[in-house]
């Protein structure tokens, strides 16, 4: 893989030279940067002459990994519209530089943005204590952003090649979604099924959709001492509900371990909402939040039989890959366990 | 009968040579890999001792939900396969939807099936739940 773009390297560096009127481009650094299952990020250093972005440049590019096969996720250039939609927004997103669809520079479609310092190791986040600045604060700057990210709605007219979820329960778009893929697959998955059919029956009344990054979890953003640095990794952004991404920051399964942390394992949740509430003047409700907890958790459990999917079918054979098939029980139960919750609370209410 | 060692001595003293002397002499970007093969090798080795048990147990369960039969001569797979897709065409169809005993006993059935699939894959994570 390294040499696939190494291979590219001087057609890179006059693409980007031409690309910002500059007389000459050298590339002096390019390394793959470490995570990525679909795509590949690489640090380029360039060093310019002349043109707007004269002197010496730190960037990533983003490409799809070599052999992969696009999926149900959003390809380069959509994805490259979602973050310049979310920049031009105020989010903390590494501003996006060029896009390049032209399949003479390396192969592939790609596009660049601003390379931001820090580390976006969920695990180093979790442990480390002054990692990414105090804690609450950082989870609630977190909460800030995704209220931020809100400020894009469907009815912008914007990203008009994200489908628009037919007018009706919020989740019904997302439940039909994966149960298409469901279909797909010769076996079946009767847990999966008992909670997307539990979400269909006890759906909340539709809200404005607005943009939702669809991954906002620990190990998508970047942190240094000080703070966030930066929101990674928007190739599953949809339309969705302003709980969604919320909800989905707090599953289990994205606290790596630290389960009494419930903000992404190094804060706890409230944080994150008193930054969203702030930022959005919308108040966060336990009961609409827990619908979107089921939903996150099944969702996820509908990737992971994907994504092992992806390694059995032999397209695409990785290890990793393959043992994810086995974590979709994990999901199932922490949905099953919500629905109790959830029916737990709706008696109480009630009564 | 096979001669020994079984599947599960097979597997656990593979898995333990692995460990042992193959982890510490392995460069630091190959660790994790030599850690997801030796966690393959544990689901595998607790699936070698389980045996048919589990998938005997969920066709009883599945049979009695449905009110269905097994079918002569079908292979154990196969009839848990056709009788989990007839579940999943019943639940989405609404059937179990009503407050009911038998909504209850496919719930708990289904709760059954998750925490037998993590007893196998990954049964630190059942007792974290509190669950065995």
């Amino acid at each position: 893989m390294t040499t696939s773009l190494e291979s590219s390297r001087d057609r890179l560096a006059s693409y980007l030279a031409t690309a910002n009127d500059a007389d000459a481009a050298e590339i002096t650094q390019m390394s793959l940067l470490v995570g990525g299952t679909l795509q590949e990020n690489w640090r380029i250093d360039v060093t310019f002459k002349g043109g707007r972005e004269a002197g010496v440049q730190r960037y990533v590019l983003r490409t799809n990994r070599d052999g992969a096969i696009p999926g149900a996720t959003l390809s380069r250039p959509q994805e490259y519209a979602v973050m310049k939609a979310a920049f031009d927004v105020g989010v903390a997103v590494p501003e996006p530089l060029l896009l390049c669809e032209d399949d003479a520079v390396i192969g592939r479609d790609f596009f660049t943005m601003r390379f931001v310092e820090g580390t976006a190791s969920p695990h180093r986040l979790v442990r480390e204590e002054m990692l990414g600045g105090p804690h609450d604060a950082l989870a609630e700057r977190l909460g800030k952003e995704a209220a931020r990210m809100q400020r894009v709605t469907a009815d912008s007219g914007l990203l008009s090649f994200m489908p628009q979820p037919e007018s009706g329960a919020p989740g019904a778009g997302i439940i039909a979604e994966l149960r298409a893929y469901l279909d797909t697959q010769p076996e079946p998955h009767p847990v999966t099924e008992w909670v997307l059919r539990w979400l269909e029956v006890n759906s909340p009344p539709p809200r404005p959709l607005v943009l939702c990054h669809g991954d906002y979890r620990n190990g998508n953003f970047m942190v240094d001492d000080s703070g966030l640095t930066g929101v990674l990794d928007w190739e599953l952004a949809s339309w969705g509900d302003p709980l969604q991404d919320l909800s989905y920051f707090c599953m289990k399964f994205w606290r790596f371990g630290m389960t009494d942390k419930t903000a992404g394992g190094f804060a706890d949740r409230a944080a994150l909402y008193r930054g969203y509430e702030q930022e959005s003047g919308r108040t966060v409700s336990p009961e609409e939040i827990l619908y979107w907890d089921i939903m996150g958790n099944i969702r996820w459990a509908v990737i992971s039989i994907r994504q092992a999917e992806r390694h059995l079918s032999g397209r695409e054979p990785d290890l990793e890959m393959c043992l994810t098939g086995r974590v979709t029980a994990e999901m199932e139960l922490e949905a099953m366990r919500l629905i109790d919750e959830a029916e737990k609370l709706e008696a109480n209410n009630a009564g | 009968m096979q001669d020994r060692p079984t599947p599960e001595e097979l597997l656990s003293y593979a898995r333990k040579v692995l460990l042992n002397s193959i982890l510490p002499t392995t460069p630091e970007d190959k660790r994790i890999e030599i850690l997801m093969i030796a966690s393959a090798m544990d689901m595998a080795t607790r699936a070698a001792v389980r045996g048919e048990i589990p998938l005997r147990t969920e066709l009883a369960a599945l049979c009695r939900i449905l009110g269905a039969n097994e079918s002569e001569g079908e292979n154990l797979q196969a009839a848990v396969l056709r009788l989990n897709h007839q579940l999943v065409t019943e639940i989405r169809t609404g059937t179990f939807d009503v407050p009911s005993p038998q909504r209850t006993e496919v719930r708990d059935h289904l709760f059954e099936t998750v925490c037998d699939k993590l007893r196998e894959s990954k049964p630190k994570h059942l007792k974290a739940e509190g669950l065995s």
